[in-house]
């Protein structure tokens, strides 16, 4: 008998059966019984913590400045990072934003920074100073303080304290009115977001114009000092008025020594072998004359303020681009940009200078054409500038705009240096042209700086900004670069990329920070289209074309919106990331994926699909994407959302193209 | 439980691990099992496993009931082991829930070993995520995944006992197929879609929805699989279902069949 046989004869194997089935009903039973609320986490160290809330700028600044925001950690059943929030009220927003807890879940414990054993106090803006190091408090056991002088660089805070008496002690110095956790999630707190942004936009451009109406008079004082010839009428031709009293020099320097202030040197046709500085406000002007250097330094330096320089060709442009180059070598490719990741801490803090002192180093202070530092009100228009280093260099200038310049930088790029570098130096760089060499446009902590309507080819980086937030950049032309057609680098916030277009690059657009706006651009023919590297950001009706990856999903915490864009004839729609499932719908507005349009009325479709992101490409993917396996599995994906590995759903895609005209120019110009 | 049900319990467990049938059913769920988890891109986590199975174990449970349970009355009958029996002194309803139990223990064994392998899975195997930045569980934990298996295997039980009421039934091996056929179109779609018609129609009134879902095993399961597995994850205003009722339908369900199976062997 075999041992199946056994069972129906042998009380042993009867009994061993039954213990087993009240085993398995007792355990059964016991799974229902027991709560599943796992033990409370304990709080992680904050830089390990996915986090949010403010720039690694200000972040910076308030630590060299001995200030602190409110800080807090959530730990959401459905989402395995910790999240971080700079700002009690970051947390609070987005705990209120719709749609949060379908991706996050709920909160399963929330700590934040316990300010009662803290000595405060109140800067000038309203930042909290203290020495002292916050420990975590249980969200649920503290009492907030709201609506008092207490500030972050974002707006208004929430002060917590585990130790009610220290926060009746904080009110009756700052004024506010305690609240405890539960009403807090109530509160309404004035943080900015990505919508913000969109409506900064006309703003940003009036701005810009407003500065260049107030710097293009400087191009238009009358002429003092004639250059080179004593011939009146190129002046005249020029469209300039004369001087009362007009003098004559041989070379541009004693031009610009013996010109009085508010006046123009205007210079004749010819080449002029000389590095001029400027060093009083006078504006240099000279449409056919070429500024030939000795291919040491730079060859015209702006050392005052109100200055203008119009109408020059510059060449013999110095090779250096490092001030010590004894110790890294000229090339600046020591040095090492803090990477290009969407939640990064950027460079580590220096000890001894500025936390960007290396940066600043590496890229401020190479030779340039026209270079000008510590001024302001500097206006600098149609110049061509060849060069194999900088074209223009602004460092630490005021205010300023470059124009209708025209630079050709270095073949190789690796050779090469910056078209326009804007260091500290909020400016706006219009109608320019600017080709091969490194980065076209390289601008470092310039927050407000707007750079629309440039031509930009054939090189490392089209457009290139770190910790630069609150810009704009707009209409440009992008093409052929190496890396990435318009690159935001570091943790900015605020940042405006609308209506550019990136072709042919290995990048298309690559943001990064948060509260982006990222808006109506054309990327097409790239190695990747766009990438979602800025957080909390928006980001719509771009049209992504031929890209061999349409849109890189690079954000670990699902926190954009990216809605109405034209995803077409990429090889791959879209590519998920590290971290949870994204939901690219909102309010029932998804994007047009021409591999959407397959089954017609469907009602969700995800671009990282293996089989659905090649409906259109692969012959059979089709039949396969309509089996109730497929379906099936479709059905379940977007439930749990925050537990799922990276994938992409839109769960209403659009029907029609949101811009029919540009896809149908786009299939022309590449020949679909 | 009296040595007479067991006798006939142990009786089916015989039949139903000689039959070679059963490892194709048992190569079918693990495959089904397998195939899910491992396509649909899920965190290894016990939540969203559980989620993911729900659908297909709609399907497959059910499946697996009537393959189990829709020829033990009636062929015991045709072959006329029912009239021998009936020369022992084994009532009828202690011969019916022998074999209810007995193919229960089969059902349990082939839906357990799949769905235990999928949690000693998930148990050893962590989400690939960034050493850098600081991660937790959220809410997930094997009890989850143990509660899951539980109400799945209620399921299968409570539709094992609907098809062995059919087999009792049936006059014939083919009708009891039939039959068996029916009670899984009813359990996978037919009381569901009857239910979606009147709240369309204005029938079912709102009120009354958790109630008449529990009517339908597989709204019941599902309802009980999201009050119980998914429910932790996710805070909801709204409840999905009443667990107490959804529970008393499966069980009404499970003992009404066998009450059918009895009086209708008695009355043979």
């Amino acid at each position: 008998m075999t041992t199946v046989g056994a069972l129906a004869t042998s009380n042993a194997v009867r009994y061993t059966v039954i213990v087993l089935c009240l085993i398995g009903f007792v355990g059964v039973a016991v799974a229902f019984g027991v709560d599943t609320e796992s033990a409370q986490p304990e709080p992680v160290p904050f830089d390990e913590a996915t986090t949010t809330g403010l720039a690694s700028e200000a972040q910076y600044d308030l630590a060299e400045r001995g200030q602190v925001v409110p800080r807090a950690q959530i730990f959401y059943s459905q989402y395995q990072f910790v999240v971080g929030y700079h700002g009690v009220e970051h947390a609070i927003d987005s705990l209120q934003q719709e749609g949060h807890q379908q991706q996050f879940g709920y909160p399963i414990t929330v700590y934040v920074s316990d300010f009662s054993e803290s000595d405060i106090s109140l800067s000038e803006e309203g930042y909290l100073e203290t020495d002292d190091e916050q420990p975590w408090i249980d969200a649920e056991k503290a009492t907030f303080v709201v609506e008092s002088e207490a500030q972050t660089p974002t707006g208004q805070t929430a002060v917590p304290f585990s130790d009610e008496a220290e926060a009746e002690a904080f009110v009756s110095s700052y004024g506010g009115e305690l609240v405890d956790w539960e009403s807090l999630q109530q509160h309404t707190f004035d943080v900015d977001d990505a919508t913000a942004v969109r409506e900064r936009v006309g703003d940003l451009h009036d701005m810009a114009d407003a500065t260049v109406v107030d710097l293009r008079p400087l191009a238009d004082r009358p002429v003092s000092v004639i250059v080179g010839d004593e011939n009146t009428s190129a002046v005249e031709a020029a469209s300039l008025s004369l001087a009362e009293d007009i003098g004559y020099a041989d070379t541009i320097q004693e031009g610009l020594d013996r010109a009085p202030n508010e006046t123009t040197v205007f210079v004749a046709d010819g080449t002029y072998e000389e590095k001029p500085t400027i060093d009083s406000s006078v504006t240099l002007a000279g449409p056919g004359a070429t500024v030939e250097g000795d291919g040491n330094d730079s060859v015209i330096e702006i050392e005052a303020d109100e200055v203008a320089v119009t109408g020059l060709s510059i060449t013999g442009v110095g090779e250096n681009t490092d001030p010590a180059e004894d110790e890294e070598g000229a090339d600046g490719t020591a040095h090492d940009e803090s990477g290009h990741s969407a939640d990064g801490e950027g460079d580590d803090a220096d000890e001894d200078g500025d936390w960007d002192e290396r940066v600043e180093e590496g890229y401020g202070h190479g030779d340039a054409g026209i270079t000008a530092a510590d001024v302001t009100e500097i206006y600098v228009a149609d110049v061509a500038i060849e060069t194999p280093t900088n074209g223009v260099l602004l460092r630490d200038v005021g205010k300023s705009a470059v124009e209708r310049v025209d630079i050709e930088g270095h073949e190789n790029w690796a050779e090469g240096f910056m078209g326009v570098v804007a260091m500290r130096s909020p400016t706006v760089i219009q109608d320019s042209t600017i080709a091969h060499g490194r980065d076209s446009i390289y601008v470092h902590r310039s927050h407000e700086t707007v750079i629309r309507n440039n031509t930009l080819t054939d090189n490392r980086f089209g457009i290139h900004t770190m910790h630069t937030s609150d810009s704009l950049i707009a209409d440009n032309s992008v093409s052929g670069q190496e890396s990435g057609g318009i690159t935001i680098m570091t943790d900015p916030a605020g940042n405006a990329v609308v209506g550019n277009e990136v072709r042919d690059a290995a990048a298309g657009i690559l943001p990064a920070g948060s509260r982006s706006y990222i808006a109506e651009n054309v990327i097409a023919g790239n190695d990747r289209g766009m990438s979602t590297g800025a957080s909390n950001s928006l980001y719509e009706r771009n049209v992504i074309y031929g890209n061999d990856v349409g849109i890189s999903a690079s954000s670990i915490r699902p926190s954009n919106r990216v809605v109405e864009n034209d995803i077409v004839n990429n090889d791959v729609p879209a590519r998920p990331s590290t971290g949870p499932l994204l939901i690219w719908t909102h309010e029932g507005v998804g994007n047009y994926w021409d591999g959407a349009t397959v089954h017609p009325g469907q009602e969700r479709y995800s671009p990282s699909d293996p089989v659905e992101g090649k409906l259109l490409s692969t012959p059979g993917a089709v039949t396969l994407s309509a089996s109730p396996a497929a379906m099936t599995l479709d059905a379940v994906r977007d439930t749990t959302p925050g537990m799922r590995e990276g994938n992409i759903i839109d769960t209403a895609p659009l029907s029609e193209p949101v811009n029919p005209e540009m896809i149908a120019e786009l299939e022309e110009d590449y020949d679909r | 439980m009296s040595n007479k049900i067991q006798a006939v319990a142990a009786r089916e467990v015989v039949s139903v691990v000689r039959a070679r049938s059963t490892l194709a059913l048992l190569l079918g769920v693990l495959l089904v099992t397998f195939g899910v988890v491992f396509v649909s891109n899920a965190e290894p986590d016990y939540l969203p496993t559980a989620v993911d199975l729900l659908l297909p174990m709609e399907f497959l449970v059910p499946a697996l009931a009537v393959a189990l349970g829709y020829r033990t009355i009636i062929s015991d009958s045709t072959r006329g082991e029912l009239d021998v029996l009936a020369t022992y002194p084994v009532s009828v309803s202690r011969y019916i829930l022998g074999v209810f139990v007995g193919r229960a223990l089969a059902l349990t064994v082939l839906l357990t070993i799949p769905l235990a392998i999928v949690g000693v899975y998930l148990a050893t195997t962590s989400p690939t995520t960034p050493t850098f930045l600081a991660t937790h569980q959220g809410v997930d934990s094997p009890l989850i995944f143990v509660r899951f298996i539980g109400l799945t295997v209620f399921f299968g039980l409570v539709v094992l006992a609907m098809t062995i009421a059919v087999s009792a039934l049936a006059s014939t091996q083919r009708s009891a197929l039939v039959l068996g056929l029916v009670v899984l179109a009813l359990v996978i779609i037919g009381l569901d879609l009857l239910i979606l018609r009147g709240v369309a129609g204005g029938t079912v009134g709102d009120e009354w929805l958790t109630a008449v879902l529990s009517v339908s095993p597989t709204s019941a399961y599902r309802g009980l699989v999201f009050e119980t597995v998914l429910s932790t994850a996710v805070e909801t205003d709204l409840q999905q279902a009443s667990p107490v009722t959804s529970a008393a339908g499966l069980l009404s369900w499970l003992l009404g069949s066998l009450a059918v199976a009895t009086v209708s062997v008695s009355r043979r």
